[in-house]
């Protein structure tokens, strides 16, 4: 009872205040707050004023202000050309394959982790895991590119040898996605076993204590409580992760393919064509346009999701 | 400040007197001569009386464009230039190393924050063009009657190409421009397997010495991942937008008045169907799409024979090797067109604080010998040092620069050729040789023009995302079939929207040429 009534005489007191008074009390907090909130406006509100740059034919001289308007202009060429149903095809697929891949083998990875026993051979396994996470992509590329060579590689010379022939991985187009998802999965799946990991470390172990004396396996254990109370942290990477569906690894479809012509229909993404169109004429209107798409792109993404999940779930929503 | 002030007027006292010599006399060297190049003050920068000695001396930056060299001689140069220029243009200069990939950046963000920014190198890495468009840089006639005469001298054979809209944007250190295609090759190799290498080779004489090469164990070229179009290093041609002919294209610039989407020849179709046989006949690398050796590399090793490129009388110097004597021979005829000029640029960065000093400076680049060697070049004895029994060509061996990190940059050419010292191999026939070189060359029908593609970026960047996909293995002859695959390339670079570009190239080149 005591517990219930502070509050509400706090709330009255404070009430009898006033306004100010309220102000003065919660002013240490506030100031606690001011050099984070200071940041986040130099950061990340003050650069939104950028954004008109899209939507201008910039001018070095005259600056981002003075700049005349140009409409949607430095927009068309996203969506004049006939490049942009394959790319916004190549970006949207594959980042939906991977977000969910990504999500059914970082929970795998995290369960088999968490039943490793002994510290020294978990922290091995996952650093191992983690490793790829690390590399660059030019690194990455050339891994790749070891097992893959038309001459030299590791892979097609065992395939020359089993079977007679190998196929000219950097020619042909059926094997990229495969190659591609691969290559996503093995560099990304470290750092979301990692994300899920501490959600299942954060579990209260006596649900697994009781659900064993109840005689559960160790499968059902899993399906009946990890999974589900994995479920906030599932659905909160899931929105996030929408958030990033228009954009693109670029490392990974520019340099691992090697930046192959006869590739380019499985692995033309928006960033790679912003790159290829724009390395000649630098504009900076045009790659400030596609980058203004990306981000609307995303921001709808989450919003929808968020507004879908808290209609099905309120208490998983993200906002 | 009483003391600094009587300095600097005795000084223009003192300099007032010396102008007063040879004033009239402009000495600025004619290009077509071959005046003996370090013979020190020659010419007056500007008119008399244009430059402003009692004021303080204001610092002109400059860029310097090169890879990772460490140029840790930067100061002592500027040191050993200042002195000159105090002296002629009151002025300090400031030497800014610019690493290649970064000079756009540098530039155009420098501009845009204000920075300080003088004298930049256009035209090397974004077209002159792009950066006018852009307001990066100066239009700068007014400059040049004014303050910049011993400039449009040495540049007036090229002072056309140096336009855009009539405008003249910046000042060109190829100011000998011609250029035409060429091989250049290990003529060590060539001796040895009797390699028949002559100006003026056809596409089947290069197919027979792969054939040769190919009974050695050797390659004949390589083309990497690449998507410029090697035939113009065969057949010549003006190509618009770059070195794979974005806008289109003159087969015969010479003659030609019709611009024509140059990967719709039969031409061209000829010679992907020879490259194609040079990788079925097995002359080329087989992995050489996903090769990121460079051919320099290769070339040195010895692991293939040559290589096509621009033929220009000092192109061989790059191509040097420890291993083996090089050589080049001529394929194309040489042309003059507007592309070769506008590589090497300098201009005024639109935020220049004082653009009549920084033309000062570029008029005394032009017209002294010694500050045009200085800052091509570094100190004598410490950076470079002279072949004997030559007079003007020096080496970098066995000098403290051998390693290029006192003073090098690999993509600056400042002032007048003809002023200019030479690296060895080059010997003093050079001076003659670029020259003649010069006149023996045809004048594109396009020199002097530049099409401004910024009203056609959608096509061009549609355009630039085709030859990239298409080009590199019709380059490497990787095709099946060359005739279906020119056909895609050229359908393709229809519907991106090349014939659009192609006509209002045309177009705006019909009023150039009605001008």
């Amino acid at each position: 009872m005591t517990i219930k009534t502070k509050p509400q005489a706090a709330g009255q007191t404070s009430v009898k205040r006033g306004p100010l008074k309220t102000f003065l009390h919660w002013l240490p907090f506030y100031l606690m707050g001011l050099p984070g909130l200071i940041y986040l406006f130099i950061n990340n509100y003050i650069p939104l004023a950028g954004l008109q740059i899209a939507f201008k034919n910039f001018s070095y001289s005259k600056g981002m202000w003075k700049s005349p308007w140009n409409n949607f202009k430095n927009f068309e060429f996203l969506f004049k050309s006939k490049d942009a149903f394959i790319m916004i095809r190549n970006t949207i697929l594959y980042n939906v394959c991977w977000i969910i891949l990504g999500m059914v083998l970082g929970v795998a990875a995290a369960i088999l982790i968490n039943e490793v026993i002994g510290k020294v051979k978990k922290k091995f396994y996952m650093t191992v895991i983690l490793l790829p996470y690390l590399m660059s992509a030019v690194i990455i590329a050339y891994l790749v590119f070891a097992y893959l060579s038309p001459t030299s590689g590791l892979f097609t010379n065992m395939l020359k040898n089993l079977m007679g022939k190998a196929p000219d991985f950097y020619q042909e187009t059926v094997w990229w996605p495969f190659i591609l998802t691969f290559v996503n999965q093995w560099k990304g799946i470290g750092f979301g076993m990692i994300l899920y990991l501490s959600s299942i470390l954060g579990i209260d172990p006596s649900l697994y204590e009781a659900a064993t004396l109840d005689g559960a396996t160790r499968w059902q254990q899993h399906r009946k409580i990890t999974i589900p109370l994995l479920k906030p942290t599932l659905i909160m990477l899931f929105i996030l992760n929408l958030g990033q569906i228009f954009r693109s690894d670029f490392g990974l479809f520019y340099q691992v393919p090697m930046s192959q012509g006869a590739l380019f229909p499985v692995t033309q993404t928006i960033d790679t064509y912003v790159y290829r169109a724009l390395l000649k004429t630098n504009d900076v209107g045009m790659s400030s346009a596609a980058s203004f798409i990306q981000s609307i792109v995303g921001f709808i993404f989450i919003v929808t999701a968020n507004k879908i999940v808290s209609k099905v779930d309120k208490s998983s929503a993200l906002f | 400040m009483k003391k600094v002030l009587a300095l600097i007027l005795a000084m223009v006292m003192a300099l007032a007197l010396c102008a007063c010599g040879p004033s009239g006399a402009d000495n600025s060297n004619p290009p077509s001569g071959n005046s003996n190049p370090p013979a020190g003050n020659s010419g007056e920068p500007g008119g008399e009386g244009v430059i402003n000695f009692d004021e303080d001396p204001y610092e002109v930056s400059i860029q310097f464009v090169g890879l990772f060299e460490a140029n840790n001689d930067v100061a002592a140069v500027e040191e050993a230039l200042n002195k000159i220029t105090l002296e002629k243009i009151n002025c300090t200069v400031d030497i800014v190393p610019v690493f290649i990939g970064d000079l756009p950046t540098t530039t155009s963000l420098g501009v845009a924050g204000g920075e300080k920014l003088d004298i930049v190198v256009a035209g090397l890495t974004s077209p002159v063009s792009g950066m006018v468009s852009d307001e990066l840089i100066l239009p700068l006639d007014d400059l040049l009657a004014e303050r910049g005469q011993a400039a449009l001298e040495v540049t007036k054979n090229v002072a056309e190409a140096q336009k855009i809209n009539g405008k003249t944007y910046g000042i060109t250190g190829c100011s000998f421009a011609a250029v035409s295609g060429g091989f250049v090759y290990n003529k060590t190799m060539a001796a040895e397997y009797g390699i028949d290498m002559h100006d003026g080779m056809t596409l089947a004489d290069l197919t027979a010495a792969g054939e040769i090469l190919k009974e050695h164990g050797v390659y004949l070229t390589s083309f990497g991942n690449s998507y410029q179009c090697n035939y113009k290093f065969i057949a010549g041609g003006e190509y618009f937008g770059g070195a794979s002919g974005e806008y289109g294209g003159m087969v015969d610039p010479a003659n030609d008045t019709e611009i024509v989407n140059i990967y719709d020849t039969q031409e061209m179709r000829d010679y992907f169907k020879a490259v194609k046989t040079w990788n079925d006949n097995g002359y080329l690398p087989a992995g050489q799409l996903t090769d990121t050796t460079t051919i320099q590399e290769y070339f040195n090793q010895g692991y293939l024979f040559g290589t096509s490129t621009a033929y220009t009388v000092n192109q061989l110097a790059s191509w040097l090797s420890p291993n083996f004597e090089s050589g080049i021979v001529r394929i194309s005829d040489p042309l003059l067109s507007t592309s070769n000029v506008t590589e090497f640029m300098l201009a005024i960065a639109a935020n220049c604080e004082r653009p009549d000093k920084a033309m000062d400076l570029i008029n005394l680049i032009y017209s002294d010998a010694e500050v045009a060697n200085l800052l091509q070049y570094g100190i004598e004895g410490t950076d470079y040092a002279p072949v004997e029994g030559t007079e003007n060509v020096i080496t970098y061996d066995g000098t403290p620069n051998a390693d290029h990190n006192g003073y090098f940059a690999s993509f600056v050419h400042y002032g007048n050729p003809l002023d200019l010292k030479i690296v060895a191999p080059l010997t003093d026939s050079y001076y003659e040789d670029v020259v003649a070189f010069e006149n023996s060359a045809k004048k594109s029908t396009a020199f002097g023009y530049t099409f401004d593609a910024a009203d056609y970026s959608t096509e061009t960047s549609a355009i630039s995302n085709v030859l990239q996909e298409k080009l590199p293995m019709l380059n490497a002859g990787q095709v099946q079939d060359v005739d279906k695959a020119v056909d895609e390339l050229v359908a393709a670079l229809k519907t991106a929207g090349i014939d659009d570009v192609i006509a209002a190239n045309q177009a705006a080149f019909d009023a150039f040429r009605g001008q």
